[in-house]
């Protein structure tokens, strides 16, 4: 038995209204503003910073997402730290609202599949997180023409955009985390909790319980167990989004993770690396967030495909 | 083609069967015919499987097996055509409290592949005729349920649909609302050949309105038919004589009436009145054999059997044999 | 005592002024009254014309007794005279200038200076003696007139300059060496550089002489001539220079590139070239890498026999960067040893991650849109 009609018909408009929702509602606006003022702050600390410390720095731009200084944290904290809450935000009531509004049998009973309300609201609140993220971003990039008096040389500029987009993907991640348990749990207030209970494990416990768990199996202060303990912290998205970060926006990073003292024989520290060689370094983060979303999302269609209405 | 094959049936379904993963059989092998222009009322207690019936039409829910045929096509193949052409209406729709009335009215009728104006026109007319255009900018949040009733009626009009399937479309409506609703429901049969399937607990309602209706009982449709068929089928005849006599004696009064032709069935509901089951007013020839036989007769009442009662019947029968 | 030494000194001072109280009238006087000159040269006598107890006076001056071809003239006061006018007990300095214009041979040739006041006279004999110019001459003596070196060092000569006239003469310095080298004079002590030397009559100074070769001047004795030259004299000196030849080693990438990329894990090649840019034969050249540990830097040939002057040899080395190297740049020193010399240049190596790992989290993010896609099958018919 297959589907003879267009798979993906009604998508465009469940995908408007969802990100008319999403950029429409309360909670939106409010996080936007919250990002947008945390940015603003940070930004004009780092370009003060930047003014005072006179350097030459070759990634003024890059350096803007990741000066700080007291009591501000940069602007690289306040996103690991807001974006995620966005993303649960937009996510944990996405589909069980529609459960609960009673809404989803009268919308299904129009002539389009189950799937696409769920593709049409993933697309929807990728499509806000874009227009909220960039609009940070052409704030950043703002700046940083503001503090140079020249636009910024394409290599920072192609840096920036990945942060971007690893950004959103981050962004997209906890989004579906939270649709995920949106479509799991059939209460808001559960889906709310839990999801915010994930955050709070990956963000906040999850290197301790790496750390506690790697010198338990490697003794403490071995190599095997910093090894360990990288490999568990990498398992946090929160991980990958720090270390994607760290690649992409400080370009002397050479590596990620633990090093021996072999590898650094010889070599010449300080050199920036192409950008082709950060995204290869951070490669396997991104292909792992990447593969995390997409097996997120397959995870909630699922669940989603077999709930009884 | 099975159109022309099944020209008068808009809905076919034959030994439709749901097992769900828990092995709750939901609808076992149910068959059910709808013809054009015909309000089919399905009734029966929660749990019944009416339901279940409804998705598997609308291929909400896929059915463990059996075959399914709405205006030709399945809805497992082209579930999108069918319901392009078949409105639904829950009996626990909710709307986007956040959205106008307009705008619910609109995102719905987005699906339908129509323009700007087409929308338009069609959401106006329904809300005019279920007299919403007043509120039809406020936000949903602030309708009573009546209104999101009629809405959700409304939006049942703006698809224009061959078939309707309208679940508890009067639950929570006041006497007089309702009294509208079926009016309007009558009216759409009659004006635009609707055929609409009609689920409610109201029997009233569902005889007032309905052509034929279907008794569900777990996961069967064993009972269908009009009401005179109904009762036809389950007290032997479409009327009722009740006949009330003074004092007996040591008369057989039921004997009596067992005596005259046509009556299929009696009931002695109590001392001195008896429930005769009739196919036809046969009064005289009832008065006559009371008479006859010097029995007073008090009063005799005609009347024929209601809806109701075939449902208590019925279900009074099914929980007995059970 | 005292009275005694007085009378003595009294009669000594009497003694030493009787002849100047005994002189009266005129005398014209000049400290060379008799002087060898040049062809070309002008004679200046400097007379005193002095007036012994004569009232003062005009006194007329004129030459007698100069032969043809001499011109004369008396000069006082910044212009031409012919008396002076004396006071008494006074003089007056006039200067007479004699020239030869051509004419009369060699020779002693007599005249007098004649001085005509009221009623005296005085007459001055001058003798002059045309004669050829002096010769000037001039020495050079160098110290050490041959050096041995290599086309890179300095070669100092250190040259004595003498002047044997009579006279202060101008010296210009000069040198005739092989193209392409260069050569300096300077003075012994101070190192200034020079190219004219005043020097005065009889005077002498160390020169210092210094050739820079030219690098690439193969083995072999060069001469270098330095030219000391005044106006009428030159001296020559005669300098060798005896240039040895010498190996020099230079290791650097091809078309001198000194960096390269590898994958880590990944043998690469990188064209390595080795050159002989001295003079010499190099021979017995070995290679070797320092680099980091778990790298492997093959080359291909790890010697060589002998490496002639001027000539470059590729040589392939083979890159393996440890495999867990990380990305970006280390340093390598390719050493070149030889029995005569040694190289060596440090290589930029920047490691790239291999793009394997990419391909394979491509493919992995594949199965997940694959498992996607399959869910979108199974489940997707609602």
């Amino acid at each position: 038995m297959r589907r003879n009609d267009f798979a993906l018909r009604g998508l465009r408009v469940v995908t408007v209204k969802e990100l008319q929702d999403f950029t429409g509602s309360a909670r939106m606006v409010i996080l936007t503003a919250l990002i947008l003022i945390t940015a603003a702050s940070s930004l004009y600390t780092a370009t003060n910073t930047m003014k005072t410390v006179v350097s030459e720095d070759e990634f003024l731009l890059l350096s803007l997402f990741t000066l700080s200084r007291n009591p501000v944290p940069s602007l690289l904290s306040f996103l690991s730290f807001l974006v995620p809450l966005t993303g649960i935000a937009m996510g944990f009531d996405v589909v069980n609202s529609e459960f609960q509004n009673r809404t989803l049998k009268r919308v299904l009973s129009q002539p389009i599949h189950r799937d696409v309300l769920l593709f049409g609201k993933a697309v929807g609140a990728l499509g806000a997180m874009t227009v909220v993220l960039l609009a940070l971003w052409m704030l950043v990039i703002g700046s940083a023409m503001l503090v140079l008096g020249l636009p910024p040389s394409t290599e920072q500029v192609a840096r920036a955009l990945a942060f971007y987009g690893v950004t959103l993907a981050f962004g997209m991640f906890w989004f579906l985390v939270a649709m995920f348990f949106s479509v799991v749990f059939r209460q808001q207030a559960t889906s709310a909790l839990v999801s915010l209970g994930l955050w709070l494990l990956l963000t906040v416990f999850w290197s301790m319980i790496a750390q506690v768990v790697a010198t338990a199996v490697g003794g403490v202060g071995s190599f095997q167990a910093a090894r360990l303990e990288v490999l568990l912290s990498r398992i946090s998205p929160n991980t990958l989004f720090a270390e994607s970060a760290l690649a992409l926006l400080s370009p002397s990073t050479r590596t990620l993770g633990v090093v021996m003292f072999t590898q650094l024989e010889g070599a010449l520290m300080g050199s920036p690396l192409p950008f082709g060689q950060s995204l290869l370094l951070i490669w396997p983060q991104l292909s792992a967030l990447v593969a995390l979303l997409v097996l997120l999302f397959t995870a909630s269609y699922v669940v989603f495909q077999r709930q009884e209405l | 083609m099975a159109t022309e094959r099944q020209s008068a049936n808009v809905v076919t379904l034959r030994n439709l069967s749901k097992i769900y993963g828990n092995n709750t059989v939901a609808v076992d092998s149910l068959s059910l015919e709808l013809r054009k222009g015909e309000v089919f009322g399905i009734l029966g207690p929660n749990g019944a499987g009416k339901t279940t019936t409804i998705r598997m039409m609308l291929g909400l829910t896929e059915p463990t097996s059996g075959s399914i045929d709405i205006l030709g096509m399945d809805p497992l193949r082209t579930p999108l055509e069918v319901k392009r052409n078949v409105a639904y209406m829950p009996d626990d729709m909710g709307f986007y409290e956040d959205m106008s009335g307009y705008e619910n009215l609109d995102y719905t009728a987005r699906f339908l592949g129509l323009g700007y104006d087409e929308r338009r026109s069609r959401i106006l007319a329904a809300v005019s005729r279920m007299r919403l255009e007043h509120r039809l900018s406020d936000r949903v949040r602030t309708y009573s349920h009546g209104m999101k009733r009629r809405l959700a009626l409304a939006e049942v009009l703006v698809k224009r649909p061959a078939i309707a399937i309208l679940d508890e479309p009067t639950q929570g409506l006041d006497p007089h609302s309702t009294a509208e609703f079926l009016t309007l429901i009558r009216s759409l049969k009659k004006e635009e050949g609707m055929s609409v399937i009609l689920a409610s607990h109201h029997l009233d309602e569902v005889q007032s309105i309905c052509d034929r209706v279907g008794l569900f009982h777990a996961g069967r449709m064993d009972l269908s038919g009009t009401v005179d068929e109904l009762a036809t089928r389950l007290f032997g005849g479409k009327m009722e004589v009740v006949v009330e006599v003074g004092e007996t004696g040591n008369r057989d009064v039921a004997k009596i009436l067992g005596t005259i032709g046509g009556v299929s069935h009696i009931l002695q509901e109590k001392e001195g009145v008896y429930r005769v089951t009739v196919d036809s007013d046969i009064r005289p020839g009832i008065a006559s054999a009371l008479v006859d036989s010097d029995v007073a007769l008090y009063s005799m009442d005609v009347h024929r059997h209601t809806l109701d009662a075939v449902y208590q019947a019925y279900y009074k029968e099914v929980h007995d044999a059970a | 005592m005292n009275r005694k030494s007085l009378l003595v000194a009294l009669a000594l001072v009497l003694v030493c002024l009787s002849p100047v109280w005994a002189y009266e009238g005129l005398s014209v006087a000049t400290p060379y009254p008799s002087v060898t000159t040049g062809e070309t040269e002008l004679v200046i006598f400097d007379l005193t014309v002095k007036n012994y107890d004569l009232p003062p006076q005009r006194i007329d001056l004129s030459v007698s007794g100069i032969p043809d071809g001499w011109d004369y003239e008396f000069v006082g006061g910044g212009g031409l005279v012919d008396a002076v006018f004396v006071e008494p007990e006074s003089n007056t300095k006039v200067q007479l200038w004699v020239a030869f214009n051509g004419g009369t041979a060699s020779g002693r040739h007599e005249f007098s200076v004649e001085a005509k006041g009221s009623g005296h006279s005085f007459s001055l004999p001058l003798s002059l003696r045309l004669q050829q110019d002096l010769p000037q001459r001039l020495e050079l003596d160098p110290e050490l007139p041959f050096i041995k070196g290599t086309p890179d060092t300095d070669f100092t000569f250190n040259v004595a300059l003498r002047n044997q006239s009579a006279r202060e003469v101008l010296v210009d310095l000069d040198a005739q060496a092989p193209e392409g080298f260069s050569v300096q004079f300077s003075q012994q002590y101070g190192g200034k550089a020079l190219s004219t030397v005043p020097l005065a009559s009889g005077a002498d100074e160390s020169i210092k002489v210094t050739v820079k070769p030219r690098r690439d001047t193969p083995e072999g004795t060069y001469p270098v001539t330095v030219v000391a030259k005044s106006e009428a004299a030159q001296a020559i000196a005669n300098l060798t220079m005896e240039i040895e030849g010498t190996p020099t080693l230079k290791v650097s990438g091809e078309g001198g590139l000194l960096s390269g990329t590898a994958v880590a894990g990944k043998e690469k090649t990188l064209a390595v070239e080795v050159s002989n840019t001295g003079t010499a034969d190099v021979t017995d050249i070995s290679l070797s890498a320092y680099k980091p540990s778990g790298w492997q830097v093959i080359f291909t040939p790890d010697t060589l026999e002998n490496l002639p002057a001027g000539e470059t040899r590729e040589i392939q080395a083979v890159i393996q960067p440890s495999s867990n190297a990380i990305t970006g740049d280390y340093s390598i020193t390719v050493r070149a040893n030889a029995k005569e010399t040694s190289a060596s240049e440090q290589f930029r190596i920047t490691v790239k991650t291999s793009t394997l790992w990419g391909i394979v989290a491509i493919l992995i993010i594949a199965a997940a849109g694959v498992v996607l896609v399959l869910a979108v099958r199974k489940f997707g018919r609602r």
